[in-house]
């Protein structure tokens, strides 16, 4: 399914009502504040939605489906499913009122799930459990992963390498974070996408991939080279949706993705939606976010 | 057969197969610039970190993603090949607004090149050769402030150099040394002063790249030292002002995928308005491949 035409998707915006607006707020995360060039997962900053906060929860190093239903997901809530119909995002906005947040660049990804990890002194690859497997995307092409600090407290005091072992969308196993290995920051806050930041071992805001791959099916294997102390931490695996530059405050980034290419983003029965944060300056906490999504099925 | 062939096979790569790379960079330039003279961002602090071609004077270096970082455009895709899709770039100032970009894939460079020596041609070391674009068309040199000069507009200089054909002996326009000293610069480039021209050296006449570097000769005497970078420009953007980002598709903006070669080293070359100072710049690369 999908529009077909123009004429279509007109059609079913307007005559047969297919179509809603959601509007979202965020608050930055509560706990530290941003410095420039770090990139955040907001999912447990509060807002509508709600606080995510089932993501330092469950069983060690297991794969867990994430969706727009789980409770606590901290997903914005885009309706439900659709199925056989497709549902697609037409068009999107975010603004801050608060001069201290501009620049950033937010990214909306559909969260897939993740692995909690919880063993973070141990410095060798942690085996995963993957008896449960993608719930969307299931092939893993264009899945990416990041590492993000899921608990109020902040990590310990280190800079561990970090690295995942994993299987491609090809389902070639065996895979590697190559060389340059992300590095951990120490104290890593609430929410902190670990390697992200400024200088050498610095990434923004995934996984890079070894050599020829465009996906990740699953993860065999993470590992923080030396101990991480206190903490824990989640390996997220997501499909980027979206991106949306804000420059000045009190002006709305706004995004038409019925004239872009690819267009006219798919949202995926289940997704799981939540947002990623660049900053561009040192972000204060619970700093404020807000925008809207029109979304339309066919 | 590597690439696209439609716009139907890019999309299908993008989505189906979800062969992109998506990444952020941010360069956060110390140094007070100047209007209208460009300045090679590789060294100006942020992610990706700053490259200040420190090697041995006079000797070839190849430059590579793998070796020296730049901005992160994805790992090596052979036997597909890779495009720049889509750049986005911002600024938190309106003082280097508006302001010019190039992305240059940078191939080689040349370092710490005296410009005490008047009159006597300095012959460099040509251990590497180029990593890409082999045979050097299109390629370019530009010549970046390695160790301010003190006294600007007083000298010039000739580059000795191989040309695309392979033929040798080809010397540069003259070119005069701006009077900008900090470190960056691009030294060749000012507004309205004779034999400055834009980032690049001109070629002698016909020519439409460089090989490589045989010598340089320096007229007038200061002190100061300049490191010649060879670099392929891959593609354009302009900065227009504080309030908006800057967002180009290459595809619907250009009609034009830039290609981006294997383990490339990709970084940026800009045109300010006024003092980079204290600026930040922040920007989006997604690349794609198929």
């Amino acid at each position: 399914m999908g529009f077909t035409s123009m004429d279509d998707l007109i059609d079913k915006v307007s005559t047969d009502g297919q179509f809603k607006r959601i509007d979202w707020n965020k608050l930055f995360l509560p706990t530290t504040a941003a410095v420039a060039g770090e990139w955040h997962c907001l999912v447990k900053g509060t807002g509508e939605p709600a606080t995510g906060s089932i993501y330092n929860s469950g069983t060690n190093l297991a794969f867990q489906a994430a969706s727009e239903t789980l409770a606590n997901s901290g997903s914005i809530q885009h309706g439900g499913n659709v199925s056989p119909a497709t549902k697609h995002i037409l068009n999107a906005s975010a603004f801050t009122a608060a001069a201290t947040v501009a620049p950033c660049i937010l990214m909306l990804v559909d969260l897939l799930g993740w692995y909690r990890v919880t063993s973070v002194t141990t410095t060798t690859a942690q085996a995963t459990d993957n008896t449960v497997t993608l719930p969307r995307y299931t092939n893993g092409a264009g899945v990416q992963a990041f590492m993000w600090n899921t608990n109020t407290t902040a990590m310990g005091a280190a800079t561990p390498n970090l690295s995942l072992g994993y299987t491609n969308s090809a389902g070639t196993a065996s895979r590697a974070t190559p060389t340059t290995l992300p590095i951990g920051k120490t104290a890593a806050a609430n929410g902190l996408i670990l390697y992200s930041g400024t200088g050498l071992g610095k990434y923004g805001p995934f996984m890079p991939l070894q050599s020829g791959d465009s996906g990740i099916r699953s993860v065999q294997t993470i590992q923080n080279s030396t101990s991480y102390v206190s903490g824990e931490y989640a390996v997220g695996l997501c499909k980027p949706l979206l991106t949306l530059p804000i420059t000045t405050l009190g002006v709305a980034a706004e995004r038409d993705l019925v004239n872009q290419l690819p267009s006219m983003p798919q949202i995926v029965d289940g997704a799981c939606l939540v947002w990623l944060m660049y900053s561009g300056a040192n972000t204060p906490t619970n700093s404020s976010l807000y925008g809207h999504l029109d979304i339309g099925w066919s | 057969m590597a690439g696209f062939n439609s716009v139907r096979s890019l999309v299908d790569s993008e989505i189906d197969s979800g062969q992109s790379h998506y990444s952020t960079f941010r360069k956060s330039p110390t140094q007070v610039t100047t209007v209208g003279i460009w300045f090679d961002l590789a060294l100006s602090p942020g992610n990706p970190a700053p490259f200040y071609y420190a090697s041995a004077p006079y000797e070839s270096v190849a430059m590579s993603r793998s070796a020296n970082g730049g901005l992160n455009h994805g790992h090596p895709v052979t036997p597909s090949k890779k495009h720049l899709r889509k750049m986005m770039i911002l600024t938190n100032s309106a003082t280097p607004t508006p302001m010019n970009i190039k992305v240059c894939d940078y191939l080689m460079y040349y370092p710490f090149i005296d410009e005490s020596l008047d009159g006597e041609e300095q012959l460099m070391i040509n251990t590497a050769t180029l990593p890409r674009y082999t045979d050097g068309a299109g390629v370019q040199m530009m010549a970046v402030v390695v160790a301010g000069h003190a006294s600007g507009l007083t000298q010039t200089f000739t580059v000795n150099y191989t040309n695309q054909d392979g033929v040798s002996g080809r010397t540069s326009r003259t070119v005069r040394l701006n009077n900008q000293f900090v470190n960056g610069t691009i030294i060749t480039s000012a507004l309205a002063t004779a034999d400055c021209n834009g980032p690049f050296i001109p070629l002698q006449s016909g020519d439409s790249g460089v090989r490589s570097i045989e010598g340089l000769t320096m007229v007038g005497s200061d002190v100061g030292l300049m490191t010649l970078v060879l670099v392929k420009p891959i593609a354009q953007l302009s900065i227009r002002g504080l309030d908006a980002p800057v967002e180009v598709d290459y595809l619907k903006d250009f009609s034009h995928l830039p290609e981006i070669k294997d383990d490339a080293y990709l970084n940026l070359i800009g045109c300010p308005n006024g003092s980079l100072s204290g600026v930040s710049l922040h920007g989006e690369i997604l690349t794609s491949w198929g």
